[in-house]
């Protein structure tokens, strides 16, 4: 009782809506759950005993560390995976600029039209008829 | 979120918890002590010595991890918290 209590506490400080925090907390205990059972079928090998041996003490020690460590390293690189999707997919919407720096070929378009209704012919324009022609 | 509800809450969620750490240790002692032969209805003796062990094995298990757990959460808003403070002043 006390050990989920005392978890419970310490995560509902943050500063988050309850009902977002509620649900990160029942992750949590989600999580606590498939970590214990990975590491009992991992470690715990010994049923000659009711007692926990030392080395599957220690065994799942290092084993909850590296799962904690294995969990965030895959939702920084799932999260670093979107974030590039999302910016491909931005760019490709025109809403960012172009990468490296160049004109943003609609910009382009864009200018070229003004200029021509306004009866100049922009720099670019010309250019784009040298090669043309 | 006053003291009472959330010791109602932290109550609830842990019954949650209980049903589903049940489910997979019954899973996980299945499959650690009851090979997978059929070859008669009757748990034998064995199996069954293995699922008592099995059994006592997980909870303690379960707990020592909870604990640790708890620890290290505590270390981490430890250091979360030194951190904020640092930067604050």
């Amino acid at each position: 009782m006390g050990i989920v209590f005392l978890l419970f506490v310490n995560i509902m400080t943050a500063q988050v809506s309850e009902s977002d925090q509620i649900k990160q907390f029942k992750e949590f205990l989600g999580t606590y759950n498939k970590l214990t059972e990975n590491c009992f079928m991992d470690c715990v090998k010994d049923f000659t005993t009711r007692e926990v041996k030392p080395e599957e003490g220690t065994c799942s020690e290092s084993c909850l560390q590296k799962y904690l460590k294995m969990t965030q390293r895959i939702s920084m690189r799932f999260q670093e995976y979107h974030i590039q999707q999302n910016e491909a997919l931005a760019a490709k919407a025109g809403l960012l600029g172009q990468p490296r720096g160049e004109p943003d070929p609609r910009d382009l378009y864009l200018q070229i039209r003004a200029a021509q209704c306004s009866g100049q012919q922009h720099p670019t324009s010309r250019q784009l008829m040298q090669i043309a022609l | 979120m006053d003291p009472l509800k959330a010791q109602q809450l932290a109550a609830e969620l842990e019954v949650e918890m209980m049903a589903d750490m049940y489910n997979r240790m019954t899973n996980a002692c299945h499959r650690k002590c009851v090979p997978p032969h059929y070859k008669e209805a009757e748990l034998s003796k064995g199996e069954a010595v293995c699922l008592d062990r099995c059994v006592a094995k997980y909870l303690e298990l379960h707990e020592r991890l909870g604990r640790k757990l708890t620890e290290l959460s505590v270390q981490d808003e430890e250091m979360m918290r030194r951190a904020a403070g640092s930067t604050a002043s």
